[in-house]
């Protein structure tokens, strides 16, 4: 086709950045048409066809929960759920412990008679509370192996700031309690038993190790926590494991944990009770 | 076309000293024309967007809330109405056609013809690279020929199947079922064919980035006339009848008429 | 423990963390709000049940990696349906700590609740039998195998909350007080009122939106495996159709499953098989269900017999198995053959016909469009070219 002749035709060569300018103005003009072009053969030949799978690595997962908008996401949760549940049941958290990374936020599975009673506590007390028990030492002071001093404070979910004191009842805390390893005049930091690397790295590897490669991975991994966790009545006595009055509960509450009532209960579970060390379930 | 009937031509347009002859402007469309062409393209625009809203995947639909029951009826409506006017732009077309003396001149050139099969071949040779100059078209050229049988063809395929959709309950649903199938098809088809073929031509191809006025004016300057119509230039010349009808000049714009001149 | 392998930070989106847990929280805020003033009303918790399952992590992974919760949130109990039973109404002999033989709960057993219409303990064993002889049960369901297939109760059903009161959750969906006020004229006792008054509403509407009820039936039959053991196609079919456009627009009263399968006067537990004369998308009913549900809902008044006889979904797995595959041998895949044997019995020589037009208007579309769009490309590609060709020429003409 021959030429239209024009006024800026004949002014031969806009400058580099009114051409890019221009550039940019057709490409935003043109974008519209072709975006609508291409959708509208997506819709004829690719029907069904998800555009995304090649660019994300891992499969989305099908929606499980009809009914449940309140749980949580990523975690298999049982669609029918008779009971109405609330937002507690799966409260994100900025700053959870290391073990949640393989053994999910109910940890507790092998011991039938105690699982879920355990698994109770998770929501509020973190696991290195129990399962590194640091009480080196007859006396009340906690101290890592190291010899720092550790004390348990209160850490808020969504801050990680560490509180004396939180709002809450029956489990449903904006926080969790956690060890802190200090020393004098300074605020501390969370005492961590394991590293979160050598768990992820131990993750990664876990493919290509052989089985007795995995029992004695998972055994180093696992080296720091103690061998006996803290037990029930360890706590739910009179100045027990944890300090109740220094986390803030009140007097009438700390009664009820360590009345009766309570330590009755757990005579019934004692005779059930194993100590179990954590474990991969099912391996 | 040479270089310096180019430079000529050049030099006509653009300077601005005052010549012996006017400016000479040739008629595309005439009112009544652009006018019909107006409304058709209104209503496609807004068929087309309220049409492909019912392929919208579901999460679409998540930032709408509640507002997206009432977006729907509106679609809904909304698409039935232009779909109402735009037959009735047709028909009133086909009414053009036979009974106007314009529109019986429209239907005549656009007639296929064995001219534009030598054409369609000269063309695509020429567009290759084996042949230096284009084919000589005449008023309308092989591609608008195509595009406005494939137009026919769709808006009469969309109508019908439309209608049936449109009055579900009285048919068969296997003719319901082809008619929801066709009328998807077609639309995609309508819908990338007016892109690439008819918005290209007219609009986005260089020169006429990013908008040709002469949908809106109806005329177009002697010098593209004698480039892209040459032979309906050379017609229009030699014949003191057509330039009646196809010849304008004086400033830019097809209401006013003025005496021919000669060429 | 594959199932949960996570991130212990905040985990990769935000979205996800904005819909699962930000909305919750807002919607269980209102809800609290919502039903604040009814703490009061709470059940009293006798068997003591509370003092462990009150906590939020109560529960377990099951075998299967699986969570199974136990906690409860006794406010949001109260308020529910079942709010004034006790646990053990339902969950019986669980008499000891910890629990043991936790038998699954009965859903058709006598509740200790009086049924003030009969004065007789209540029970939802009516229920349980017209389900039982439903496409779903185990009565009429013609595959015996895979009986966990079949949904329970709480598949479909979960304890629902009553409706709450107007001027938390708008006022349509809501209870009006000023209602509530005049039965309060002579009943007196007010929280059995409320009670009284809430139960009898809460069946005044649908309870799930026609968006839910889809969710919730494609849930099973969406599964190719799942459905193909007995005999059916999966329901992606329901998907091309327009009544679920409508549906995912979210237009009122647009056409979801029940909507034809359990039109007005049918129940849900009641569903048949589409060879069965009760059913209303067998042939002899279809035109009632098209036009005319019992004078309630007309989608398709003026529907003709022809129309309403027409296949409603779009055609599935089993025509085009019946299409495709040579039709005297059965593979050797067991669910495969039964799909073949049931698509033989169902599919009619004029809806194969009717699939192969389609698909046959279908492939040509497909093909011309192709040749159209690809043809104009190459022709408007090569135009472009020729146009910057000779601008170039013209260029290098100036230059010199």
């Amino acid at each position: 086709m021959g030429k239209r002749p024009t006024a800026s035709t004949l002014k031969r060569g806009p400058g580099r950045v009114k051409r890019i300018v221009l550039f940019f103005l057709k490409a935003i003009y043109l974008s519209p048409f072709v975006v609508f072009g291409l959708w509208l053969i997506g819709i004829v030949y690719f029907q069904g066809y998800d555009f995304k799978k090649p660019f994300s690595s891992r499969p989305e997962k099908k929606e499980e929960k009809v009914l449940k908008v309140f749980l949580h996401k990523q975690e298999t949760v049982p669609r029918q759920h008779f009971h109405m549940v609330d937002q507690y049941v799966e409260a994100p958290t900025e700053t959870q412990a290391v073990c949640v990374v393989c053994h999910g936020s109910y940890a507790h599975s092998k011991e039938k008679k105690t699982r879920a009673i355990l698994n109770m506590h998770e929501g509020f007390i973190s696991c290195y509370v129990c399962h590194s028990r640091q009480e080196h030492g007859q006396g009340k002071v906690k101290t890592t192996p190291s010899g720092a001093r550790i004390k348990f404070l209160w850490v808020d979910s969504e801050t990680g700031e560490f509180k004396n004191a939180v709002k809450g009842e029956y489990g449903k805390y904006p926080a969790q309690i956690f060890p802190i390893e200090y020393s004098e005049g300074e605020d501390g930091r969370i005492f961590t038993p394991i590293k979160l690397e050598a768990a992820q790295a131990f993750l990664n590897l876990l493919p290509e190790l052989t089985p007795d490669q995995v029992s004695s991975a998972k055994a180093k991994l696992h080296e720091p926590l103690s061998k006996e966790p803290v037990s029930c009545a360890d706590c739910h006595k009179k100045d027990g494991y944890l300090d109740f009055k220094s986390l803030g509960f009140p007097q009438q509450r700390i009664d009820h944990l360590i009345s009766t009532e309570f330590v009755g209960m757990f005579e019934k579970y004692k005779t059930f009770y194993l100590p179990s060390v954590l474990d991969f379930r099912g391996n | 076309m040479t270089h310096n009937e180019i430079s000529m031509a050049m030099d006509d347009v653009d300077t601005p000293i005052v010549q012996d002859s006017p400016r000479r402007y040739f008629v595309r469309l005439n009112l009544s024309e652009r006018i019909q062409h107006l409304i058709f393209v209104t209503c496609f625009i807004m068929l087309a967007l309220t049409g492909v809203m019912v392929w919208l995947p579901e999460k679409t639909f998540h930032f709408l809330g509640s507002a997206k029951e009432t977006v729907f009826l509106v679609r809904s409506l909304l698409h039935r109405i232009f779909a109402t006017i735009m037959i009735l732009v047709c028909i009133y077309h086909v009414y053009y056609l036979i009974f106007k003396a314009a529109g019986r001149r429209w239907f005549k050139d656009m007639m296929p013809k064995v001219k534009d099969i030598n054409d369609f071949g000269g063309n695509m040779l020429y567009l290759i690279g084996f042949r230096d100059e284009p084919p000589e078209f005449d008023r309308f050229s092989y591609k608008h020929k195509l595009e406005y049988g494939a137009l026919i063809a769709g808006m009469t395929l969309m109508s019908v199947s439309g209608i049936i959709l449109w009055s579900e309950y009285f048919w068969d649903k296997f003719i319901v079922d082809i008619a929801a199938l066709i009328h998807g098809m077609e639309a995609v088809l309508a819908c990338l064919a007016l892109m690439i073929w008819h918005l290209y031509e007219v609009h986005l191809r260089p020169h006429k980035f990013p908008v040709d006025n002469m949908w809106l004016t109806g005329v177009i300057d002697e010098a593209e006339m004698k480039e892209e119509y040459p032979l309906h230039y050379k017609k229009i010349m030699s014949d003191p009848e057509l330039q009646k009808i196809y010849l304008r000049e004086g400033s830019k714009g097809s209401g006013q008429k003025t005496d021919s001149i000669n060429a | 423990m594959k199932h949960n392998r996570r991130k212990p930070t905040r985990l990769n989106t935000r979205w996800p963390v904005f819909f699962n847990f930000v909305i919750p929280a807002v919607v269980c805020f209102f809800f609290f709000i919502g039903i604040g003033y009814a703490q009061s009303d709470a059940s009293p918790d006798e068997e003591n049940c509370l003092i462990c399952h009150r906590y939020p992590r109560m529960g377990r992974y099951d075998e299967a990696g699986n969570k199974r919760v136990y906690y409860i949130n006794d406010q949001l109990f109260a308020k529910s349906v079942h709010g004034k039973l006790r646990c053990k109404s339902c969950h019986v002999d669980l008499d000891k700590i910890p629990h043991e033989n936790v038998k699954k709960v009965d859903c058709s057993i006598k509740c200790h609740l009086k049924d003030p219409s009969s004065n007789r303990e209540f029970s939802h064993r009516g229920m349980v039998e017209k389900y039982e002889n439903s496409v779903h049960g185990k009565g009429v369901n013609r595959q015996k195998k895979f009986p966990e297939d079949r949904p329970t109760c709480a598949y479909c059903h979960s304890n629902r909350s009553y409706n709450p009161y107007a001027g938390f959750w708008g006022k349509s969906e809501a209870l009006s007080r000023e209602t509530l006020a005049r039965c309060q004229g002579c009943h007196t006792d007010k929280a059995w009122t409320e009670k009284v008054y809430a139960h009898f509403t809460h069946r005044l509407r649908r309870r799930r939106t026609q968006d839910e009820i889809v969710k919730l039936c494609t849930s099973c039959h969406e599964d190719k495996q799942k459905m193909a053991r007995h005999g059916l196609e999966a329901i992606s079919t329901y998907k091309d159709t327009f009544h679920w456009i409508l549906v995912k627009y979210g237009v009122h009263n647009a056409p979801d499953c029940i909507t034809c399968h359990v039109p007005v006067g049918y129940t849900t537990h009641e569903i048949r098989p589409r060879d069965d004369a009760m059913s209303p998308i067998n042939k002899n009913n279809r035109i009632k269900t098209c036009s005319n549900q019992g004078g309630i809902q007309n989608c398709h008044p003026n529907a003709t017999i022809k129309f309403a006889e027409g296949r409603v979904h779009a055609y599935g797995t089993k025509v085009q198995l019946m299409a495709a595959a040579d039709k005297t041998k059965v593979s050797g895949n067991e669910e495969e053959s039964l799909l073949i044997v049931r698509a033989r019995e169902e599919i009619t020589q004029s809806e194969l016909f009717h699939y192969r037009v389609l698909s046959l208007i279908s492939l040509f579309y497909k093909i011309f469009i192709g040749l159209v769009v690809g043809f104009m490309t190459m022709h408007q590609l090569l135009v472009h070219r020729r146009i910057k060709r000779n601008a170039r020429k013209e260029d290098a003409h100036d230059a010199q």
